[in-house]
Formats: C-alpha cells, sequence, structure tokens
C-alpha cells in the first residue's frame, strides 16, 4: 500500500537521522571530556588513574545532561504545538 | 568506506593535536627527541582514551537498552 511505503521511507529517514546524530553526540563528547579530562603535557603515553577515573566520570555526566536537556526541548516543543492547535481552533 | 573515512579524519586530527601541543622550538628544522617522544604518547593518550570513552558508551547503552526492555 502507499500509505504504508511513505511511513516505512519516513522510518527508515528517522533512524538514519537518529544514528548520524548519535555519531554526531559521540564525537562531540570524546572531544569535551578529553578537554576536561586530559592535561595536554603528556608525559607518557598512558592514562593515568585519574585521568581514567575523569573520563568515565566526564562520559557518565555527558549522557546525563544531554538527556535531560532532550527531555526539556521535547517538553517544549509540545507545549509549543498544543498552543498553536488552540491558536488555529 | 564510512568507517575508513572517519579513520582518516580522526589521523588528521590526531597530528594536528599533538603538534600543536608538543612541537614548540622552530630553531631546527629536525623533530627533536623530546618533540617525538611527546607527540607518540600524545597518540597513545588518545587512542587510549578513545577506547575507554567507547566502552563506557557502549555500557550505557547497554544498561539502557535493558531498562527499556523492562518497562
Amino acid at each position: 500500500m502507499a500509505s504504508n511505503d511513505a511511513y516505512n521511507k519516513q522510518m527508515q529517514m528517522v533512524a538514519e537521522l537518529e544514528m548520524e546524530m548519535m555519531s554526531d553526540m559521540y564525537r562531540r563528547m570524546t572531544d569535551a571530556c578529553e578537554q576536561k579530562c586530559i592535561p595536554t603535557n603528556y608525559h607518557e603515553g598512558d592514562l593515568t588513574k585519574g585521568e581514567s577515573v575523569c573520563l568515565d566520570r566526564c562520559v557518565a555526566k555527558y549522557l546525563d545532561v544531554h538527556e535531560k536537556l532532550g527531555k526539556v526541548l521535547t517538553n517544549m516543543s509540545q507545549t509549543d504545538e498544543k498552543a498553536i492547535q488552540q491558536l488555529q481552533q | 568506506m564510512g568507517t575508513f573515512r572517519e579513520f582518516l579524519k580522526q589521523y588528521n586530527s590526531v597530528t594536528e593535536k599533538c603538534f600543536g601541543a608538543c612541537v614548540r622550538d622552530f630553531t631546527s628544522r629536525s623533530v627533536s627527541d623530546k618533540e617525538e617522544k611527546c607527540s607518540k604518547n600524545c597518540l597513545d593518550k588518545f587512542l587510549k582514551m578513545n577506547q575507554r570513552v567507547s566502552l563506557r558508551f557502549q555500557e550505557h547503552q547497554m544498561i539502557q537498552a535493558n531498562g527499556q526492555t523492562l518497562t
């Protein structure tokens, strides 16, 4: 059916977009945590204990902030949509 | 092809970063031992950091996925 096709295509686009955004987020997270946790003297090639722990915490916090902000944005866009619908009535 | 492209980009990016951090002295044309050691440490650290971040990220994804199947 044509409508099924269109729906599937859209779902596929959404899935691809989500993957692309996930990659982008991962890259930004890596950059951010590197800046926060790894000093640039490079006296040695291994991660120190402090740097390792910092990275673990940084990843956890980054993903947490990402989630929290996502919820706020979703809320805001839902509120906006309701307001628009009410204006149209 | 996409992952290979990513790999090449990372290669360029790590070169720029390690050069910026390690090579400060332009009184000579050749790379000093200190600069070479620093650059290799820098790459090493970069790779290990990436490994660790990737591991933690995957752990987080798994925890999230499990949480969703339970609800």
